[in-house]
């Protein structure tokens, strides 16, 4: 038996990809590379796979990690490779490690989502800057949610802890870090939302794309691989 | 233009992911370096459409020829639609991203009636004229599948049919494409068509004139072009083991309606129910070799990581090595997490043993089709199944472990009367008396159900009960009406087909080329996705009828003489129209009629005619 921790990217050919389509996708993905797969007990054995928080249909992401049990102990370097070979394009095996059997859940320690949206963005740096100023001195932030029972109006501010206006060579961009994992998600579409409601400031067709996943314990943010080991 | 649909469009749309391409297997060939470009068309989402085998061989076989390239389209569902149409772009492929318009070939798969107004609105959003003589360059619009047995109200719309095993017959027709290519999707039409229609299973619609009686009944078929034989073939593969078979197939990532590695173990069936039309024209049986199939899967599961093995085929228990390949397959494959599913069961004991030894999970329901509720009424339809076996077959489920019967019927059969409709419900109703007996007997708590699904008979082209009127749709609503009455009990659900569509099936199944302006007029009218509750609109149906003068009456319910010429007797599927009456006139003494994979010949003539013959690998099974 084994447990691993692995990092992977889930790039533009497969951002529409949902999470339910993903995990297909991963198990094919182990079949294909005839990895022994544990499985669950019962009558319907399914393969023990969990992985982090969801991500958004649309969105792409550098950083998403999963835990596979396995049910023989064989090399991390021959496992990557097996993985390497049978995966899409737009499914990048990054890196992986072993975990201990004690490992908390990657749902339950990653607390913070780290999102890059870019795109022509319709003001310039310096009103961006005042209007997330402005909008993160406010108490509340109110953006609509649709559950089973309807529309509910939740109050997002709690959930962002960073929102700034940044630039690169490939142009300006907005990052933002916001609340993530079975405490609760802000997506940054409901952020995106509130900006625009705030003032008016928009980004034409965004590119969102998930930079980091983060286990914050009150003062340091840590990466998934480095816990749990 | 594929970073644009990205960005703009996808993101807007319901199950961007169907229009997505990408997946596991898919191939990507060089655009200029190949000579004949052909699109797969399926007019039904994605969903529908890779959960179908016949795209998988045909995709695999013309992609691996060097000068051949076949990539696939979908109908998009309506909100795709409207934002294609908002910018004006053409329909395009999922391999390449190119615009229909530049294919050589585009290639519908005819597998229901109701999927004919999508067909128009795939070509109208490739922005291509819809009728055949208004696209003198190309692209060359060709059909194939099982409602290109009878063509015909689709005629005007298509240069050509292929009739038949489409794998025996695609790829000579590609060659002969390739001799007329010239440029992006431009063919030297008239010329092309006419060695087209030399090749056996090739039918070109417009070299054949049509004669009408003033009773709107068919005077002549007549060819008129010396190219154009008589009465057009079907291609028979004659050997389905050693044909080509795609092992490495597309993996969707979007769940979809087949979501599994698909086995063909066999093709054909001859057990003869007189209203079924696959059973009449995919004949002879032809079976592939347990070895072969063993190594298909093989290659299967290392190619895809799919979860499940499908053993498919018109009646997978009838297959001669059925329990050995089970037994095998599972052992191979059940430790590796992969499960074997029968997609349809014969109404006996036998296939309630084997789906007890492949359904480790009694998840869901288990499916039978008595089709008719009456020993009599099985008796006039063929369906060799009696009540005991019926009986044994769910007393069998029952004991392992399934709590939850399907049964399927069918209304409206040739001579049916209202005591075979209550013997349905009679049926029913002992099936669920077994389910609570068994169930109680091993002290569960659970309850059975039995649910009843009846769907309206249609009568098929080419098959004994094409002579055969279809019920009116009044008398078909008092018929669910009085099934819905006896039905009412606790445990029991009664589902029932829209009739209004069976009623369109039955028109378009035994239509004649004068269908076509109709079908033209309600696709105007709206009309798409018809298969659909959703989107099915019967009143601009209605509508388009009225629009185009056409009775639809004349082809649903009227009964047909022998003697008559029908719109599909120049398509030659190998069974003879003697052998469909002599068929025709049994089921009237309500005598039955044996297959003949096992018990000799019954007279059809395919093998004759055609120089095939049933093949079979394995002994027949103890319990048949």
């Amino acid at each position: 038996m084994q447990l691993i921790r692995i990092k992977f990217a889930k790039g533009e050919e497969l951002r529409f990809l949902s999470h339910l389509d993903l995990m297909r996708t991963v198990q094919r993905i182990f079949r294909r590379a005839r990895l022994p797969l544990a499985y669950s007990q019962g009558f319907n054995p399914h393969p023990k796979i969990a992985y982090s928080p969801a991500l958004p249909v649309g969105v792409t992401s550098d950083t998403e990690y999963l835990d596979v049990e396995l049910a023989e102990k064989l090399q991390l370097r021959e496992i990557k490779k097996k993985l390497v070979e049978q995966s899409p394009p737009g499914l990048e095996i990054k890196e992986l490690v072993e975990i201990k059997p004690e490992a908390r859940a990657l749902n339950v320690v990653i607390n913070r989502a780290e999102y890059e949206v870019r795109g022509d963005i319709n003001i310039s740096r310096d009103q961006c800057a005042a209007c997330l100023e402005k909008l993160l001195a406010k108490r509340e932030i109110l953006v609509k949610k649709t559950t089973k029972k309807g529309m509910k109006e939740k109050n997002i501010r709690p959930g962002i802890f960073n929102l700034e206006c940044a630039e690169d060579q490939s142009g300006p961009y907005l990052k933002m870090l916001v609340l993530a994992g079975s405490l609760g998600n802000v997506r940054p579409e409901q952020v995106l939302e509130a900006i625009d409601k705030e003032c008016a400031l928009r980004v034409d067709t965004p590119r969102i794309k998930r930079t980091g996943l983060y286990i914050f314990d009150g003062e340091r943010y840590l990466s998934p691989l480095a816990e749990g080991c | 233009m594929q970073q644009y649909i990205r960005d703009r469009i996808l993101p807007t749309v319901q199950k961007p992911a169907r229009y997505m391409g990408n997946e596991w297997n898919i191939v990507k060939k060089s655009w200029e370096d190949v000579k004949v470009k052909m699109a797969f068309a399926f007019p039904d989402v994605y969903e529908v459409g890779m959960s179908h085998l016949g795209l998988q061989i045909l995709y695999g076989l013309v992609n691996e020829q060097p000068d051949f390239l076949l990539e696939r389209v979908f109908a998009p569902w309506v909100d795709m639609e409207e934002r294609l149409r908002k910018k004006e772009i053409p329909l395009f492929s999922l391999e390449s991203y190119h615009p229909l318009k530049d294919f050589h070939v585009i290639g519908f798969t005819l597998q229901y009636e109701m999927s004919y107004t999508n067909i128009l609105n795939m070509l109208n959003m490739a922005q291509l004229p819809l009728l055949s003589e208004e696209r003198p360059h190309g692209p060359l619009v060709i059909g194939g599948g099982p409602c290109a047995v009878n063509p015909e109200p689709l005629a005007p719309f298509f240069d050509c049919f292929l009739l038949g095993d489409s794998e025996e017959m695609l790829l000579e027709v590609l060659e002969v494409v390739g001799k007329y290519v010239e440029g992006e999707g431009k063919v030297r039409k008239e010329p092309l068509l006419k060695e087209l229609a030399g090749i056996q299973g090739v039918y070109v619609p417009s070299f054949y004139r049509v004669q009408y009686r003033e009773d709107g009944t068919v005077d002549n078929v007549t060819p008129v072009n010396e190219a154009a034989p008589e009465r057009v073939k079907r291609r028979v593969l004659d050997d389905l083991d050693r044909s080509y078979f795609p092992v490495k197939p597309i993996v969707p990532y979007t769940e979809v309606v087949h979501d599994r590695m698909m086995l063909e173990v066999m093709r054909g069936c001859t057990r003869g129910c007189r209203f079924c039309q696959a059973g009449m024209v995919y004949r002879p049986v032809r079976e592939r070799r347990m070895e072969t199939l063993l190594k298909q899967a093989e290659e299967l599961v290392a190619h895809t990581g799919h979860e499940e093995i499908s053993l498919t085929s018109l009646s997978t228990a009838d297959y001669s090595c059925v329990r050995p390949l089970i037994s095998t397959l599972l052992d191979t494959y059940q430790d590796r997490g992969i499960n074997v599913a029968l997609p349809s069961l014969r109404v006996d004991a036998f296939s309630v043993d084997l789906a007890r030894e492949v359904q480790k999970v009694r998840k869901s329901g288990l499916t039978f089709a008595p089709e008719a509720g009456s020993q009599r009424l099985r008796d006039v339809i063929n369906k060799n199944v009696r009540e005991e076996d019926l009986l044994s077959a769910v007393t069998g489920a029952f004991k392992a472990g399934w709590t939850g019967i399907k049964l399927y019927f069918m209304i409206g059969l040739p001579t049916e009367t209202e005591g075979d409709l209550l013997e349905i419900a009679r049926l029913a109703k002992e099936v669920l008396a077994i389910g609570r007996r068994e169930l109680k007997e091993q002290g569960k708590k659970a309850k059975p159900t039995v649910t009843v699904s009846v769907s309206s008979f249609v009568p098929k082209a080419h098959t004994p009960f094409q002579f055969e009127p279809q019920d009116d749709r009044q008398v078909l609503k008092e018929k669910q009406e009085l099934l819905a009455r006896h039905l009412r009990e606790k445990g029991l659900k009664f589902k029932w087909h829209n009739r209004e569509m069976s009623f369109l099936e039955a028109v378009f199944a035994r239509g004649s080329r004068k269908l076509a302006g109709t079908i033209l007029a309600a696709w105007k009218n709206g009309c798409r996705f018809d298969s659909w509750e959703e989107h099915f609109n019967f009143d601009r149906w209605q509508a388009a009828f009225e629009q185009t003068g056409v009775n639809p009456d004349f082809f649903a319910n009227r009964r047909v003489d022998y003697d008559e010429v029908l719109p599909w007797d120049h398509i030659d599927v190998g069974v003879s129209k003697r052998y469909l009456i002599k068929e025709h006139r049994r089921a009237i003494e309500e005598s039955t009629t044996s297959d003949c994979r096992w018990d000799g010949c019954t007279g059809c003539a395919i093998c004759q005619r055609f120089g095939v013959d049933n093949r079979l690998w394995g002994e027949r099974h103890a319990t048949d």
